[in-house]
């Protein structure tokens, strides 16, 4: 089938919307993520989603819900306690996260009647995605966004130096939690396009991708989410064309620009050096 | 320090860390137009002891006053490198722009008089040349002026530097020096440092900080003295 016959069905404009969307959001975030230094976090929210995601099919709930349920307990529990202390003891939350998962298997396990393909939420599968869960996107990553537009401030003060902000007036830990939770909502809504155990590379890919670019936040976060727009249409065209899964074919080719990123600007480095072009770092 | 009540009065303050004490029993009171050196080793409790004045940390006992306008930005602070990653994707102008958060107010985008503001502080501080440039490229003392600036923008009335002259060129040192003066003129100073001598004619007060607090002012006649009181240079912090 051609290209235009494949987006004439529901199932790949479906997947595409939700893809899109979603890499807006992480395009965004994940700048936030990078910059904050909260990929540790970030991977423990993904687990302790899937374990709501699991209970919630046990108990025969919408598994959506219970993700973003959990995701946001979370992200608020963390909130309260601070994510220095999270670094503090990262062994401990480790083994945290490794529950949160052993749970979510064992709760899906249990299920009962049609046991859902696990690789669906390990890996994800966009072309999974039904009008109702494009139409959640939507509103979450309006939501986000939305947040952030209107957060920009405080939320950029707090994350590039918390005590200097504290000074000026911002309530620190309230939009450290504020944070937290845009990220857990991110993260529910990349589960479904890459799956728990990918989501973490959606998330940094673009961001790492665009600041070998820019050097300016706001040029950072647009070029990020670029590179997750194009990473997540071009993952769902390989997907389609070759048959391969959709999740993994977004990480790695997402993962591939990273490198050409690197690459290009090491061999652009070199070539400006030697015609003596190059500015001096002072 | 004349008549009027000191702007900031630190009464009978204890605080540490965990179980460890870091500081006992210090009184300070700060105000008129005090240039305050707080000296002292590593881990002595200098940094700890702004930290408390400004309130970023609470204390174990005893209290600190502040009489100060109680609007935002109202002290001044500059802190450590450390403080920071000089990584972040931030344009020079725009990490200075962040001293007006709080006068600005946090939901509000940033207006005109803010930029003017900015502006005219990077012209002070010459470094309008460098608005443009991302923080990762600036040298030690083009850096610290940045957050000289950025403290600056929001109209102090008492300004707190942590280590300012760390690792400074001798150009901005001496301007570090001209423009701390003409502070001076109106809000008090109070600096960390392990170098006193930068600074040696405009320090009004000088502090021992080594767990208690030993104020040692007026300083010892003469700068000699003064860099003979300098504790040995020490690494980390």
């Amino acid at each position: 089938m051609s290209w235009t016959g494949a987006l004439e069905l529901d199932l790949v404009r479906h997947a595409l919307a939700a893809g899109l969307l979603a890499s807006v959001l992480c395009g965004a975030i994940g700048v936030f993520v990078v910059v904050k230094r909260l990929t540790f976090v970030s991977d423990g929210i993904s687990h302790a989603a899937f374990a709501g995601l699991g209970l919630c099919f046990l108990l025969g709930a919408d598994p959506r819900l219970g993700a973003l349920a959990a995701a946001v307990v979370f992200a608020l529990a963390l909130g309260l306690l601070g994510t220095a202390a999270a670094r503090q003891h990262d062994a401990l939350i480790g083994v945290l996260y490794a529950v949160g998962m052993a749970l979510g298997i064992v709760f899906i396990h249990r299920a009962p009647g049609y046991v859902p393909n696990l690789m669906t939420y390990l890996f994800g599968n966009l072309l999974l995605a039904s009008a109702g869960d494009v139409r959640l996107t939507f509103w979450l990553t309006a939501l986000v966004l939305g947040a952030l537009l209107v957060l920009r401030k405080p939320l950029v003060a707090v994350a590039f130096d918390e005590e200097f902000a504290a000074v000026q007036g911002v309530p620190v830990r309230t939009f450290i939690t504020v944070l937290l939770v845009l990220v857990s909502v991110t993260v529910v809504l990349l589960i479904q396009v890459v799956g728990v155990i990918l989501v973490l590379a959606l998330l940094t890919i673009p961001p790492l991708t665009a600041r070998v670019f820019a050097r300016d936040l706001g040029w950072v976060i647009a070029i990020s989410i670029g590179v997750g727009l194009a990473a997540t249409a071009g993952g769902l065209a390989l997907s389609y064309r070759w048959d391969l899964p959709s999740g993994p074919a977004i990480i790695l080719l997402g993962a591939a620009v990273l490198a050409a990123a690197y690459l290009g600007k090491t061999l652009c480095r070199g070539a400006w050096r030697r015609d003596g072009a190059w500015r001096p770092r002072r | 320090m004349t008549g009027a009540l000191p702007l900031v009065e630190v009464r009978d303050l204890s605080f540490g860390y965990g179980s460890q004490p870091v500081l006992e029993d210090v009184d300070l009171t700060i105000g008129g137009r005090d240039f305050l050196a707080l000296l002292g080793p590593n881990g002595g409790g200098k940094t700890t002891l702004l930290k408390l004045v400004l309130g970023l940390l609470r204390p174990w006992r005893g209290e600190v006053e502040r009489r100060l306008s109680g609007r935002h930005g109202a002290m001044g602070y500059v802190p450590q490198f450390t403080n920071f990653e000089r990584d972040f994707p931030l344009r020079v102008e725009s990490l200075v722009l962040m001293g007006r958060l709080g006068i600005s107010g946090l939901l509000r985008p940033y207006r005109r008089a803010d930029r003017l503001r900015v502006a005219e502080v990077l012209d002070r501080l010459r470094l309008s040349a460098l608005a443009r440039l991302p923080i990762g490229e600036l040298s030690g003392g083009q850096l610290q002026r940045v957050l000289i600036a950025r403290a600056l923008v929001g109209d102090p009335e008492i300004l707190l530097l942590d280590e300012p002259t760390a690792s400074v060129d001798p150009e901005s040192r001496e301007l570090l020096g001209a423009v701390l003066s003409e502070l001076n003129a109106h809000i008090p100073v109070v600096i960390v440092t392990h170098d006193v001598g930068a600074l040696s004619h405009q320090v009004t007060r000088v502090a021992f900080v080594n767990r208690r607090l030993r104020e040692i002012s007026p300083p010892p006649a003469g700068t000699a003295a003064m860099h003979t009181c300098r504790p040995p240079r020490e690494t980390g912090e």
